[in-house]
């Protein structure tokens, strides 16, 4: 009666339960991080990890993020696979020596001698009044530095796979946590990130994208809660007669460039989806690289739906005003299809 | 055994903010099988022996105190 | 002065390797220079690039290096020859690095500041202070291990104002780890003297504000320096107890090679040379009858040998194939 495999969690409770099921056939890995302790993080993606493996291996660490993520370095460097925590992406500004330099380029740096098996976790997204420090996402920003993975997972099944393959990989992976698809209850209610996780360990591969909705008519690419916002819109012009094919990045470095060319080459059409600062950012690469590979096969230029090149301001109207939003994708699409 | 029923055990009233079993699943003593939310503090509704679940109160369903939860009928 | 002295052996040894390193950067600087004159320019010759010399500075690695066992971790920094070679480093390796050829330690791929050689856990960094926490990092990993290895992150004076140093010595100290950082104090940081860039040069204090053990050595000699580290080392070794050792030591050319030092008083680069480490160690060895005078020339002309051989083989390698760059973006 009833599906033994039905069992639902959402990203965070996900994510502490790869961490769990890995550090327990692996000792080498071990957490570090501002308040991953009695907290179990303030976004709950490490609840549950002190009880069962205590102190040494699931340690508070003093604000000293230089420091204490330069060490996930070498630490990784000397043997153990360390999963650092950077509590918000915007922080990364008083240490990003420590991810770029020692984590990113060691291993290129050293001839491939050496390597760095971390994982860096690290919260990323606004909407919910945290203002211009606390509510960037800067996927670029991290995607841009060579020696660097970056991905982002939009559901709680693909948060665990990704979660257990960052820390089985042996590079340096920045692991984004879309504070609005956790499951925390101040911080959003995107109930479809919620879905069923096998209670076995599982992997998905790191760099390869997913199509969450099949279609002919147009192509959205997104990450994150974008990819919410753009399967809102694809059932509003299914209702239309249009059907948007859906793909869900996951992987920002490296980007799955084949994946998406294949999808344009198939509708066309292509729509970019982020919340990242508009210029220099993830949907310009994506535009790029499919002006690239399929110009032929666009039958009108890309359009991008990102936040404005402008600080996160803290007026909730404004913040708004700025969020892309399934209105904002569905005008694109029927802008590109009029 | 006879089904457990689990209800809400606290003095303050709350919300139920997410389930994370269907009616008819099949639920593991130990399971988180929904989260009930207070002002800002998340508490976790364990599944108290192994068995069939019955949602007694659907999402954002407020509860008070002994209010019904679910049910859960052992196997 | 306390602690235990370097014994016969290990005095020719240290021999050996200071002389290894300053002959290494007295051709090298020669090698460097070619294509740079009339005009310096950084792109030009076989050996392009910064090129940060160690001329001075070695009795820092020499008495260091024998009180450390195989695995334990070795940070440097730009200016990094001495602890490299010390360290038992390929100096044929090391060369062809330098020249950006395949049979360097990166096959080429990083250059003078960034030598890395994985078997003996040794790395460098261009960043100041990036080493610290890096450093800071494989010690937790060998408590954690339970292996009885150290790290130890040489610095300079100039880094120790850097945020970076302020964070790893509260980290080590609050988690009590098996790491000694050496400062190489050599006075400048660039053109910018020590007495004007840090206010607290009391290093004992300094050290003591972290709690931890601090140690200082005045006179650029390795066997007090020996002597001081053997102490250091043991501390983290045997109580798991992190360190500072400040050495003062001294920069007998420039901050980079191309630095005509304007900065500096040719009256404080003059006894800065006249008090040159190897020479006076030189002494001791034949004052302590352990090397004759010809023993000891016998070395330094072995060493020349040497060292032309590795500068001529890095001279024939060939460079990298191109693809190359993108072999090791990821492991």
């Amino acid at each position: 009666m009833g599906n033994p495999e039905s069992r639902k969690l959402n990203m965070a409770r996900a994510i502490s339960e790869a961490i769990a099921q890995e550090m327990r056939i692996d000792e080498s890995v071990f957490c570090m991080g501002e308040d991953i302790r009695y907290v179990g993080g303030i976004w709950g993606h490490t609840a549950g990890l002190h009880e069962e493996f205590g102190d040494s291996r699931v340690i508070d660490t003093p604000i000293s993020e230089t420091a204490f993520i330069g060490a996930g370095a070498g630490a990784a460097m000397a043997g153990m696979r360390p999963i650092v925590e950077l509590m918000f992406a915007d922080f990364f500004g008083v240490c990003m020596n420590s991810i770029y330099s020692a984590a990113a380029k060691t291993h290129f740096m050293s001839g491939g001698q050496v390597s760095v098996p971390m994982v860096i976790n690290t919260a990323v997204g606004g909407g919910y009044g945290d203002a211009a420090q606390h509510s960037q996402c800067l996927y670029s920003t991290f995607a841009h530095m060579p020696g660097l993975k970056v991905v982002m997972p939009s559901n709680a099944y693909d948060a665990k796979g990704l979660m257990t393959a960052a820390i089985r990989d042996d590079n340096p992976v920045v692991f984004m946590l879309h504070k609005n698809l956790l499951g925390v209850p101040f911080l959003g209610d995107e109930r479809r990130a919620t879905n069923s996780v096998p209670r076995d360990q599982y992997t998905i591969p790191l760099e390869t994208a997913s199509i969450v909705r099949e279609g002919n008519d147009i192509t959205f690419v997104s990450i994150g809660v974008g990819v919410y916002h753009c399967l809102t819109a694809a059932d509003q012009l299914a209702a239309e007669g249009v059907n948007a094919e859906v793909i869900d990045a996951i992987s920002i470095a490296p980007l799955d460039r084949e994946r998406i060319a294949k999808s344009v080459k198939k509708t066309g059409h292509l729509v970019v989806v982020e919340d990242d600062y508009r210029s220099y950012g993830f949907a310009s690469e994506v535009v790029a690289s499919v002006t690239e590979s399929c110009h032929s096969d666009l039958k009108r230029a890309p359009l991008r739906i990102t936040y404005p090149d402008v600080s996160v301001p803290f007026s909730p109207p404004l913040e708004d005003y700025c969020l892309p939003n399934p209105e904002k994708v569905k005008a694109a699409a029927s802008a590109l299809l009029l | 055994m006879k089904d457990q029923l689990i209800t809400w055990q606290n003095e303050d009233e709350a919300v139920i903010t997410q389930w994370f079993f269907s009616s008819g699943d099949t639920v593991q003593e130990g399971d988180v099988v929904c989260e009930v939310t207070l002002e800002k503090t998340v508490v976790d509704i364990v599944a108290t022996v192994s068995g069939e679940l019955k949602i007694l109160a659907e999402e954002d369903t407020e509860i008070g105190t002994d209010d019904p939860i679910c049910a859960i009928s052992p196997n | 002065m306390p602690g235990s002295k370097p014994d016969a052996q290990t005095m020719i040894w240290m021999y050996r390797m200071m002389l290894t390193n300053r002959i290494f950067e007295v051709k090298m600087q020669a090698v460097y220079m070619e294509g740079k004159s009339p005009k310096f320019d950084l792109a030009k010759g076989i050996f392009p690039g910064e090129y940060h010399i160690s001329a001075g500075q070695e009795p820092c690695a020499v008495g260091i290096e024998p009180h450390l066992l195989e695995d334990d971790w070795v940070g440097s920094t730009h200016r990094c020859h001495h602890v490299a070679f010390a360290h038992g480093l390929d100096g044929r390796a090391i060369t062809a690095e330098l020249l950006g050829k395949r049979t360097g330690l990166s096959g080429g791929l990083g250059g003078h500041m960034h030598l890395y050689d994985a078997k003996r856990r040794f790395s460098t960094t261009g960043i100041i202070g990036e080493g610290l926490p890096t450093a800071c990092g494989a010690a937790l990993a060998f408590k954690m291990q339970k292996s009885g290895r150290i790290a130890v992150a040489f610095t300079g004076d100039g880094a120790i104002n850097q945020g970076a140093f302020h964070e790893t010595v509260n980290l080590a100290s609050v988690w009590q780890l098996p790491l000694v950082i050496v400062i190489e104090n050599n006075q400048w940081a660039v053109s910018v003297p020590a007495a004007e860039s840090t206010s607290m040069h009391d290093s004992e204090s300094r050290a003591a504000a972290y709690g931890v053990a601090g140690f200082k050595a005045m006179n650029n000699d390795p066997e007090e320096i020996y002597a001081l580290a053997e102490q250091a080392v043991s501390l983290a070794r045997n109580e798991l107890k992190p360190s500072i050792l400040e050495v003062m030591t001294s920069r007998l050319e420039g901050h980079f090679m191309g630095d005509a030092q304007g900065y500096r008083s040719e009256e404080e680069i003059s006894a800065a040379r006249a008090n040159d480490p190897i020479d006076i160690h030189r002494l001791k060895l034949i004052d302590r009858s352990i090397l004759t005078v010809s023993e000891a020339d016998l070395i330094e002309e072995e060493l020349n040998a040497e060292v032309d051989q590795w500068i001529s083989d890095a001279r024939e390698a060939e460079y990298p194939e191109a693809e190359t760059v993108f072999q090791h973006v990821y492991a």
